[in-house]
């Protein structure tokens, strides 16, 4: 009975009504965007960087992480891969060797990173073959062949054919020195990256920097990115070395990871903010309306309706209008989220964040952009409104009847 | 002894009120003793300021006394706690108040099953008894019509349909007919009576108008907060 | 007119509670765009000296093409002359010079591909923050040419103490041979940004000369001003006076060019925040100014029937609306106030976080600045303004009997 006078009730003061659900709308709307929004952009660069270069999961020697060393390797790497691969839910895994070192082609010299790659192991993990730009990619077969980053190859002025020379550090304390042909460009659409690769086959690293049967990092991608965690314990049990670390996405990129959080952690001050003025307006318009409808109150109370009934009256209200409002919400926001999700905004630059490069932001359609901000403004007029109910059911009758 | 309690529906003793009006303090009551019995059609009448509506809700359980003891239907209702009185009201008293008594955006049927709603009757025998008590007030066409729809005589009777439909000992009416034209005014006052024949009910209401007086069978007159006159009539 | 005024002013106390209601809610609108807007103004701040004040510099010169490149070859153009001219000139406050070039350092435990730069100690001291971020050690206190000053992530990574010894191996200018010098480690400084901590290796400048084959040349000129406006102003004499002869002067908007980008698409992404979180406190108003209409029907109707003019009723309501904004803007300035200098005194910390190729190294302080007490409250009050024509209009269109009919 109460709720059928709440439903009611709303349909008196229709502009009030049309008012009050505006700006819980308001809210609403411009609260589920913002996450929507965060969340969309985010998701689909960690989808990005961590398909394309970083994986899923990387496994290292214990330390590798905070201090990359030539020295601090995964031993018998080929056994370690065996374990990755047969732990259920692994796509595929990818073995590397990196260190740094100095290449000349010509009379120019530039610092580089040298990477070690399994080609075949790569292209199913990180989709190695489609950021082959020019030339050829490296086989399993190429031997004394070479890769180099788009950015590098033009401040080397390489073109393909020439010979490399890698001067760097072998493990043994020798100094590693060899000849490569450049055969093909990769771009990775990271620049900073591009300026300084180079790559070669894991055996021909493998012998540059004398270390057989080793790898530093194997990068391990899964099938689905949500479920990263559980994969990660899966995997530290199958592998169960202590000496080897595996780690999420997370803590590899963990610049990225904090970054992230930092920038979540504004969106949620900003809500808040939303939700208060929201919450302040329906305070507001609830209180008054109660103020208004003293002598109705008055009449409930003498007949006999019990004060909570009165409490629960005012604050049916109040949850009509808040689920209308959302409903309403949902519908507009959906519609804007869906637009954004498929063509995003393209940033008129790009910038980087967490050294990851932004340039075009795009939503999501999730369920958490629609039920955190219904939670929130709903909880929230609930809350504030209870003042104005409160003060409802406490209408004493007889002076509430006084009419002069 | 408890022949005549049972009998006696309102017993007020030694009953004073004073309360704050804009920080002036106002003595309404200043003593009242009076008894009504079960099946009274009683008017209270006096002149503005003489305490018409402050007996009234004292007596109803809408306010309380200053000082003084109040005996409804044999309980004393002075020292109830709020809920308790919420629920006697619901159950042993019938309000009708001279405008705003209905709920405005439920019909006609809703407004008077209302109290039964609360006193948990269930829906077949609450819609019997307001078709019932509707044809009595004569508005049995007008079920699903709100209140905005209805003209003020038409109110006050939705307003006595609900009060009596709800089985009270005792109905409490502060000047009914004051927004009434004469002619509705009477026929409402008519109306009351026969209810009060009909059904046994207690009737008390309060009025200045001495048309509407003289349809009652007791007049208990007060000024300046205390009873002037105590008079039978027919 | 004033009659009206005060009418309002006084109108609007009528009933304290709801006017003092809207005013937080507005009040809290106006309170967060004045911090949000202080928080943007310390960010540009911090992020501006935070990228020139640690290395680069407000200002570079380079030869044409370096810095594309990084080539070892690619030297500036007469050094001696650039710099003779620099020191007469008036907006610049201090220059250093560099050489630069890639190079491989090694320890017994590791290697690692670095930036080598050959540095002045003293006219550096003045430009760049290395020597105040120094932790162990010191900055090329001692005269010892074979001294290097690496970042502590470097030595962590190349498992070196201070003292021990450390080899860097480079190209040379002219030949292209590899030049492969030992050095001391001298100094260890710690900036919490990757990029320095992990990548450079300092020596002094007429080592890297003689190690790199340069001969007396540099590769750049790095510059601190006297005047904030000159970097940013393109078109200042300065950029074209010194990019002549082959040799190229850039400030710091584009040496950085993301950087002013991404503040302006950050102030944007504020003023649009503000736009919607005010179109919500609008709805209120709205609502807060009907409520008020209806509790005074009957009123409303008397002051028509008495005389008043429709525009008149009207313009009463605006000036209530204009009365509740100037209460909401006092509290929301108080509150934004209150907040923005709390927050300005404790600093909000985003040490290690990178945006826009700036990592910040410093705690955030959000910056009070004129324009919060001005623009942005005069934006509220022009908002309240405007938002209360509707119930203006619906004031002004009473009917008198009518309004006196509505009443409760």
């Amino acid at each position: 009975m109460m709720f059928k006078i709440a439903f009611r009730n709303i349909f008196r003061q229709k502009r009030r009504t049309v008012l009050t659900v505006l700006t819980m709308l308001g809210g609403f709307t411009l609260s589920s965007i913002s996450i929507a929004w965060s969340d969309g952009s985010y998701s689909r660069l960690i989808d990005m960087f961590t398909r394309n270069q970083l994986g899923h999961i990387q496994v290292h020697a214990q330390g590798y992480l905070d201090r990359p060393s030539l020295y601090n390797t995964v031993d018998n790497y080929m056994q370690v891969g065996d374990q990755i691969g047969s732990t259920p839910g692994v796509v595929a895994w990818a073995p590397r060797v990196l260190s740094a070192g100095l290449l000349s082609i010509g009379e120019k010299t530039a610092g580089v990173k040298v990477t070690g790659i399994d080609p075949e192991r790569e292209d199913a993990t990180t989709r190695f073959d489609l950021k082959i730009t020019g030339g050829e990619p490296l086989t399993p077969e190429s031997s004394k062949k070479c890769l180099l980053g788009e950015g590098l190859a033009k401040t080397l002025k390489a073109d393909l054919g020439d010979e490399a020379v890698i001067v760097s550090q072998g493990a043994d304390g020798s100094i590693a020195n060899d000849l490569y042909e450049v055969i093909g460009l990769v771009s990775t659409g990271d620049q900073m990256t591009d300026q300084r690769s180079f790559y070669l086959t894991l055996t021909d690293a493998q012998e540059l920097l004398v270390l057989e049967g080793r790898v530093h990092e194997i990068a391990v991608v899964g099938v689905d990115l949500d479920e990263v965690d559980q994969l990660a314990a899966d995997l530290k049990a199958s592998i169960n070395n202590s000496e080897l670390q595996v780690e999420t996405w997370r803590q590899v990129a963990r610049g990225f990871y904090k970054a992230m959080q930092a920038d979540r952690q504004g969106t949620w001050i900003m809500l808040f903010i939303i939700v208060l003025v929201v919450a302040v307006g329906v305070l507001n318009t609830v209180l008054m309306t109660v103020m208004e409808r003293r002598r109705e109150y008055g009449v409930l109370r003498a007949i006999g309706t019990a004060p909570g009934q009165v409490f629960r009256l005012v604050l049916a209200e109040v949850l009509v209008l808040g689920v209308i409002s959302c409903v309403l919400g949902t519908m507009a926001a959906f519609a804007i989220n869906y637009g954004l999700s498929s063509t995003g905004v393209k940033m008129l630059e790009s910038f980087t964040y967490g050294g990851v490069v932004f340039d075009t932001l795009y939503s999501e359609i999730n369920a958490h952009s629609y039920y955190i901000p219904g939670l929130c403004v709903i909880f929230s007029a609930m809350l504030v409104s209870l003042y104005p109910a409160a003060k409802a059911a406490r209408i004493a009758p007889a002076r509430a009847m006084r009419i002069h | 002894m408890s022949e005549e309690t049972e009998n006696i529906v309102i017993r007020a003793e030694q009953v004073t009120k004073e309360y704050q009006d804009n920080g002036v303090p106002v003595k309404a009551l200043r003593g009242i003793d009076l008894s009504i019995a079960r099946g009274e059609f009683t008017a209270i009448v006096g002149p503005s300021g003489s305490g018409k509506t402050t007996f009234l809700n004292v007596i109803s359980a809408l306010d309380t006394t200053t000082s003084g003891k109040v005996w409804l239907n044999g309980r004393l209702i002075t020292t109830m706690s709020g809920r308790e009185l919420s629920d006697f009201r619901r159950d042993h008293i019938g309000f009708i108040f001279q405008a705003y008594n209905l709920i405005p955006v439920l019909t006609v049927e809703e407004n008077v099953e209302y109290i039964m709603l609360l006193q948990g009757v269930p829906p077949e025998e609450r819609h019997q008894r307001v078709v019932k008590i509707l044809a009595e007030v004569d508005l049995s066409d007008y079920n699903d019509r709100l209140p905005t729809r209805l003209s003020g005589g038409q109110q006050q009777r939705v307003a006595v349909a609900r009060a009596i439909v709800a089985r009270p000992s005792l109905i409490l009416a502060d000047e009914p007919t004051a927004n009434l034209d004469s002619k509705t005014a009477m026929e409402l006052i008519e109306m009351m009576r026969n209810l009060n024949e009909t059904s046994g009910t207690t009737f008390i209401f309060s009025t200045h108008d001495r048309r509407i007086m003289e349809k009652a069978r007791r007049l208990v007159v007060l000024k300046d907060g205390k009873i002037d006159e105590d008079k039978l009539q027919s | 007119m004033r009659l009206y005024l005060k009418l309002a002013w006084r109108n609007i106390f009528r009933n304290k509670r709801r006017t003092f209601i809207a005013g937080i809610a507005i009040g809290i609108g106006l309170a967060a765009l004045i911090y949000t807007d202080a928080l943007i103004a310390g960010m540009t701040r911090n992020m501006i000296r935070s990228a020139t004040a640690s290395f680069l510099g407000e200002g570079q010169i380079h030869r044409a093409g370096f810095r594309e490149t990084l080539e070892v070859d690619r030297t500036i153009v007469g050094t001696d002359a650039v710099m003779a001219q620099l020191e007469t000139e008036p907006v610049v406050e201090a220059f250093t010079a560099r050489a630069m070039t890639f190079a491989m350092i090694s320890s017994p435990a590791n290697v690692q591909a670095v930036s080598m730069v050959g540095v002045r100690p003293n006219s550096e001291r003045r430009l760049s923050q290395i020597d105040d971020a120094i932790v162990e050690g010191g900055y090329f206190i001692d005269d010892n040419p074979r001294d290097i000053v690496i970042g502590r992530e470097l030595a962590e990574i190349l498992e070196v103490e201070l003292g021990d010894r450390i080899v860097l191996t480079a190209a040379q200018a002219g030949t292209g041979d590899l030049a492969q010098e030992m050095f001391r480690i001298s100094g260890v400084y710690f900036f919490n940004t990757p990029e320095m901590d992990k990548g450079m290796a300092f020596v002094r400048l007429d080592k890297a000369q003689q190690m790199l084959n340069l001969d007396g040349a540099v590769h750049e000129i790095a510059l601190a001003f006297n005047d904030d406006t000159v970097p940013r102003n393109r078109q200042h004499p300065f950029w074209s006076r010194f990019s002549q002869n082959g040799n190229h002067a850039l400030g710091w908007v584009d040496l950085v060019p993301q950087l002013e980008s991404v503040l302006k698409v950050s102030q944007f992404s504020t003023f649009i925040f503000g736009i919607i979180l005010f179109s919500v406190v609008a709805l209120g108003i709205v609502n807060t100014l009907f409520m008020s209409l209806y509790e005074r029907m009957y009123e409303f109707g008397v002051m028509r029937a008495v005389g008043t003019n429709p525009f008149a009723m009207g313009r009463l309501v605006v000036f209530e609306a204009a009365s509740l904004a100037v209460i909401s803007i006092v509290l929301g300035l108080l509150l934004g106030l209150a907040i923005t200098y709390i927050s300005s005194q404790t600093g909000i910390d985003y040490g290690g976080i990178e945006f826009a190729g700036v990592t910040f190294r410093e705690l955030l302080y959000p910056e009070l600045q004129a324009q919060q007490f001005i623009l942005l409250p005069l934006c509220v009050f022009l908002l309240t303004i405007m938002v209360s024509l509707y119930p203006a209009v619906y004031a002004a269109r009473l009917q008198p009997a009518e309004a006196m009919r509505k009443s409760l």
